[in-house]
């Protein structure tokens, strides 16, 4: 058979050959040692010298051709069979299987992890003390009276004469206050505090306090208002207005209430903010120079604010929620709704 | 505090200034104004005559009435049934604006009508202070008023306002007029018109003895006045008493009150008739009865300031009097008493007996040390006018603590300093003057001499807060001049407490926050710890909250229960505390497993949280914090089987240290909380915020292939898995992991034994291992598990 009868007969073949099996079949008819392709070699030795080479060329030239138009086929058919294959592998996308739930951090500790976040990037510390506070630090050294109503039985949990659950933060920052021996101090104090309040609505015997310190040279209420400036900022969103109002606090002297305009209405009046434009925050102040003094700090020299926020209070304001019990009934239908602070 | 606009008025110039602008300034200047409330409102009114009223064509109950307004007679459809001809009436014209509407023309059922015949309920008077004609129909005004007239809220006397303040503590100068308008005086510049009161000086030579006994009395004055007649008071006083909320009683009664309200010192009347000698005295130390003007009798304590006459209590001091004392209708000689009490001791006895008063509050709040000689002087004056009194006898005062001044000095640049403001030395000097501080300029510094009413100033930075507030707020800088670097941050065990709720968070588990204090039920549930070390409150809100708690299981098994009664789903959760007790303080996690893991129908997946899964947790959270399992050690647990199955739990070491508990919660405990049975786990989280953590560091990569063998053995069955691992691995320095892939004690086991079978791999980094090194090392741990466990290699 000569080159041409056989490359006409291979072009028919392999056009009908439809699976790879096929293909290895007759690859291994034309080009296998035993092959059509050797056979022609076969017919060499007939030849004379000039014509075994061109006739030599000519057969090269086929089995390339041959071997060219093999691997082509199979690439085709390989891709036709990946293409059968995953055209007929079917899921319904709209099923859903699995549930995966991540967790949630509780709402208050949402808050409290944003505030303190904002504060470690202006350099403060985080300091928490302890829920079983002296009468001393939470009150004494507060500069809060002997006979401020505060330390009544009626309005503090005492454990005995010296010991009590501590009703403020501040009683952290007194403590800071008498353990740094260096200025400045930056520091910001989150925990749990307790009052002798009938829970309802509106009360819980334990809450949720942040509270913030800074003592050292030249810082004025200006300062103050600054550091307050952003915190409302970034509680209530950009663009905040903060109205300050005397007020009065023993740990502080000036004190002042601190209002943030209303993140709901931007200050134009709703029920949120009582049609008032703006909501209640912040309480605060410049440290009382007793404070100061009694820590061993010349009050002469140094100066200090203070600021204090419920971090119930924030949540509440923020998502709507009207009663406080929420936080601590721990309905988890409740504590899953607040996945983000936004 | 309810202040009256009209009252107020007459002590301060308000002129130009609404309730609403008052109560803006007041409240942004530190006295919060709560609430104005208007006694009546409405504009376009005008008194008119009914001079017809006939019956509607068109309904039953309406009338078409003519009403005379002087220059006009209007067509007004009216729907009172005591509507009638001839009376005189409120009319709202059209375009009047009344609380919630206006008023338009309209037509009703086709007739027109051009205003309305008001009530007082639609003047928006409280309908508490309305009589029962007046609630059922229009008013209907007294025929001697002009028709015409347009002050109508004058004429019905409902034309004040009251405004409810909310002084801060430290301003007990608010709890009185005079204060008020001495403030407002100071904020919006004003002139008060306090010198036109009228007074009736006394003379301080009244033969009576006055004995101040106790310390708790700065000073006592007592005032006679007879010959007074005990009537109804005037209209002023009364409409004054009743707008701060107080009620009137008589002249006598309602005078005292009024000079309270109008300068701040309280009063309290004797019947001198009652008294049975000349001789006051003012004592504490008594422990006895006392039977008080409301006819109850109480338990006097020896901190308790009474007042004696002749052996006898006759007042407890500034919270009531004694019944056989009191003045009453008739009563004309009195002995009046002013004075200065200890306002704590004051409120330690108001607040024991429930006792509150106008009077006692204001002690408790502290009164102006010097006011009395001028509110005796004034009480005088309204007694003699008002009480018909014939005669104002005399005063006496004893005064043991004589008030001293305070005197400040201050300098203009600490006030700038202090505030961060650039106010110039002739602001600071008219708010000071503006305040009656006394401002002395010397040199550089002010000399200020502060008033006896404002106690509250007592430093330079109550100067401060008094010359911002007065100057507004908007004087505040905010620009940050905060330049003080440092670096903040969290410390490690914050850290660490962050870390904890974003691995959990991360194995589907919510956080919970539950109460500290907590009662008997839950403290059962304090695990690993000394009961008796718990504190307790002295006396607690009540049962429920009366210990501070020493562990988290109750309170977490109480959520569970809450939780699990309403259906909820994937009850998973954990909590983080930290705890005091009378011996340490510590910090616990708690975690709490009930839901899947992972469960899918479609898929037949279903891996139910146990044990294992709780381990698990465990492990991976503590590798995540660098602490390696091989750390750890799970042992029996013999130390707590109240609280859980004794097989299904176990102690945790780490670095051979106890750190918690974990296993299945036993029986009777699910049964208390009724729950669901499920896993728990209570750690101490201070040993891991000390303990090593693993450093992070490169660790080169495995270079030769490794190579594994399966074994199985038979063993006791109380041969635990730690044991079989811990065997293998110190076998041969080429193990690198064992793993237990199945145990099995089935049929072909002998009694009290099980199959163990368990994966090995061999590493080395030094080479390949070859057939040779793997039966050696493959040897030591057969001789190992034979020898040590009693082992039986099955293949």
């Amino acid at each position: 058979m000569d080159i041409q009868n056989l490359k006409i007969v291979f072009d028919q073949k392999i056009q009908a050959i439809q699976n790879i099996e096929k293909l290895n079949e007759l690859k291994i008819e034309y080009t296998s040692k035993k092959g059509l392709i050797q056979g022609l070699m076969q017919e060499m030795k007939n030849l004379s010298n000039e014509e075994k080479r061109s006739f030599g060329q000519k057969v090269n030239e086929f089995k390339e051709e041959v071997l060219k138009q093999i691997e082509l086929k199979e690439k085709l058919l390989k891709q036709a069979e990946l293409n059968h294959r995953i055209n007929n592998d079917k899921i319904d996308i709209t099923l859903d299987s699995y549930n995966f739930n991540r967790g949630n951090i509780h709402p208050l500790n949402l808050v409290v992890k944003e505030i303190e976040d904002l504060f470690i990037s202006m350099g403060f510390e985080v300091v928490e003390g302890s829920e079983v506070e002296s009468d001393f630090y939470n009150f004494e050294r507060a500069n809060t009276p002997l006979n401020h109503p505060a330390r009544d039985m009626q309005d503090t949990f005492y454990i005995n004469k010296e010991l009590l659950l501590r009703t403020h933060t501040t009683a952290i920052q007194t403590r800071v206050l008498d353990e740094r021996e260096t200025l400045p101090i930056k520091v910001i104090c989150p925990g749990k505090v307790y009052r002798k309040d009938d829970d309802d609505a509106t009360h819980s015997h334990q809450f949720m306090q942040i509270e913030g310190l800074v003592v050292g040279e030249n810082l004025s209420v200006s300062d103050l208002k600054a550091t307050l400036q952003k915190l409302a900022d970034k509680m209530f969103k950009n663009g905040r207005e903060i109205r300050f109002r005397p007020s009065y606090f023993p740990f502080t002297e000036p004190s002042f209430e601190v209002d943030v305009s209303c993140h709901i209405c931007n200050g134009k009046g709703c029920n949120t903010c009582k049609n008032s434009g703006f909501i209640e925050v912040l309480g605060s102040g410049m440290v009382h120079p007793k404070v100061l003094e009694d820590a061993g700090f010349d009050a002469t020299r140094y100066s200090g604010f203070a600021f204090g926020l419920g971090v119930e209070r924030i949540a509440m304001l923020k998502y709507g929620i009207d009663d406080i019990r929420n936080f601590y009934v721990n309905d988890l239908r409740f504590n899953r709704n607040f996945k983000r602070f936004e | 505090m309810k202040i009256s606009y009209k009252w107020l008025k007459e002590l301060v110039d308000l002129s130009d200034i609404s309730p609403e602008l008052l109560a803006d300034r007041l409240t942004k200047s530190g006295l919060e104004i709560e609430d104005i409330k208007y006694q009546a409102q409405g504009t376009n009114l005008v008194i008119g005559k009914v001079i017809s009223a006939i019956k509607h064509p068109d309904s039953d109950h309406l009338q078409v009435t003519k009403v005379d307004i002087k220059n006009e007679i209007l067509d007004i459809v009216c729907g009172a049934k005591n509507c009638r001809e001839g009376i005189k009436v409120v009319v709202a014209k059209v375009g009047a604006k009344l609380p919630g509407f206006e008023i338009k023309q309209s037509k009703i059922r086709g007739v027109v009508s051009n205003g309305m015949l008001c009530s007082l309920s639609e003047l928006g008077v409280d309908i508490k202070k309305q009589s029962e004609a007046e609630l059922n129909g229009i008013k209907i005004i007294d025929d001697e008023i002009e028709i015409g007239r347009e002050d109508v809220l004058e004429i019905l006397g409902l034309d004040d306002v009251v405004l409810e303040a909310k002084p801060t503590p430290n301003r007990a100068d608010l709890f009185n007029m005079k204060g008020i308008a001495l403030e407002v005086g100071a904020i919006f510049n004003r002139k008060t018109f306090l010198d036109k009161l009228e007074f009736l000086p006394v003379k301080n030579d009244l033969d009576f003895i006055v004995q101040l006994n106790s310390d708790k009395v700065a000073s006592y004055s007592a005032l006679m006045i007879k010959g007074l007649k005990v009537k109804e008071s005037p209209k002023f006083i009364k409409d004054r008493l009743l707008s701060a909320g107080i009620s009137t009683i008589n002249n006598l009664v309602d005078i005292g009150n009024y000079v309270m309200l109008e300068l701040g010192q309280p009063f309290h009347i004797f019947d001198y008739k009652k008294l049975n000698n000349n001789v006051l005295s003012v004592e504490t130390g008594c422990n006895c009865e006392f039977e008080a003007l409301d006819e109850n009798t109480y338990a006097i304590l020896e901190n308790d300031i009474v007042i004696k006459n002749n052996q006898k209590i006759v007042a407890l001091a500034g919270v009531m009097g004694s019944n056989d004392s009191k003045v009453d209708e008739e009563s004309s000689d009195v002995l009046v008493e002013a004075a200065v009490f200890d306002n704590y001791s004051v409120r330690l006895t108001s607040k024991r007996l429930n006792l509150n008063s106008e009077s006692s509050l204001r002690f408790i709040k502290g009164i102006d040390p010097n006011v009395y000689s001028e509110a005796i002087s004034r009480l005088a004056f309204l007694m003699k006018e008002y009480g018909c009194a014939k005669e104002v006898v005399g005063v006496k005062t004893i005064v043991k603590k004589p008030f001293k001044e305070t005197e400040i000095e201050i300098s203009l640049n600490y006030i700038n300093d202090l505030l961060g403001t650039e106010f110039n030395q002739t602001e600071i000097l008219e708010v000071l003057n503006s305040l009656n501080f006394n401002p002395v300029l010397n040199g550089e510094i002010f000399k200020l001499k502060i008033p006896s009413y404002r106690l509250d100033i007592k430093i330079k930075q109550d100067i401060c807060e008094e010359i911002i507030r007065i100057k507004g707020f908007s004087k505040l800088k905010t620009n940050n001049t905060l330049s003080m670097v440092t670096v903040g941050g969290l410390n490690n065990s914050q850290k660490i407490i962050r870390k904890t709720r974003e691995i959990l968070n991360g194995y589907g588990l919510d956080e919970v926050i539950t109460y500290t204090l907590i009662d008997k039920k839950l403290k059962e549930e304090d695990l690993l710890i000394d009961p008796s070390l718990s504190y307790e409150i002295i006396s607690p809100l009540s049962e429920k909250r009366r210990y501070v708690r020493q562990g988290l299981m109750g309170s977490v098994l109480e959520c569970v229960s809450y939780n699990q009664a309403r259906k909820v789903k994937n009850i998973n959760i954990f909590e983080i505390s930290s705890f005091s007790n009378k011996s340490e303080k510590y910090t616990r996690l708690a975690i709490y497993l009930s839901d899947n893991y992972l469960a899918s129908k479609i898929n037949k997946v279903n891996i139910k949280h146990d044990f294992y899964t709780l381990k698990s947790i465990l492990l991976s959270y503590l590798k995540e914090l660098g602490i390696n399992s091989n750390r750890l050690e799970f042992k029996q647990n013999n130390k707590d089987t109240a609280h859980f199955y004794p097989y299904k739990s176990g102690i945790i070491y780490l670095d051979k240290k106890e750190i918690g508990i974990l296993g299945s919660i036993h029986p009777t405990i699910c049964e208390k909380y009724d729950i669901e049975e499920s896993v728990y786990l209570e750690i101490n989280l201070d040993l891991i915020f000390e303990c090593k953590k693993e450093k992070v560091v490169f660790k080169p990569l495995d270079r030769f292939p490794s190579s594994k063998r399966d074994i199985a053995i038979l063993v006791k069955a109380d041969i635990n898995a730690s044991s079989i691992i811990e065997t293998v691995e110190k076998s041969d320095k080429l193990v690198q992991s064992v793993e237990i892939f199945d145990i099995y004690n089935g049929i072909g086991i002998k009694e009290g034994y099980k199959s163990v079978a368990l994966s090995i791999v061999f590493n080395s980094k030094d080479n390949t291992l070859s057939e040779e090194e793997l039966n050696n090392a493959y040897q030591k741990i057969e001789f190992n598990l034979i020898n040590k466990l009693e082992a039986e290699v099955r293949g």
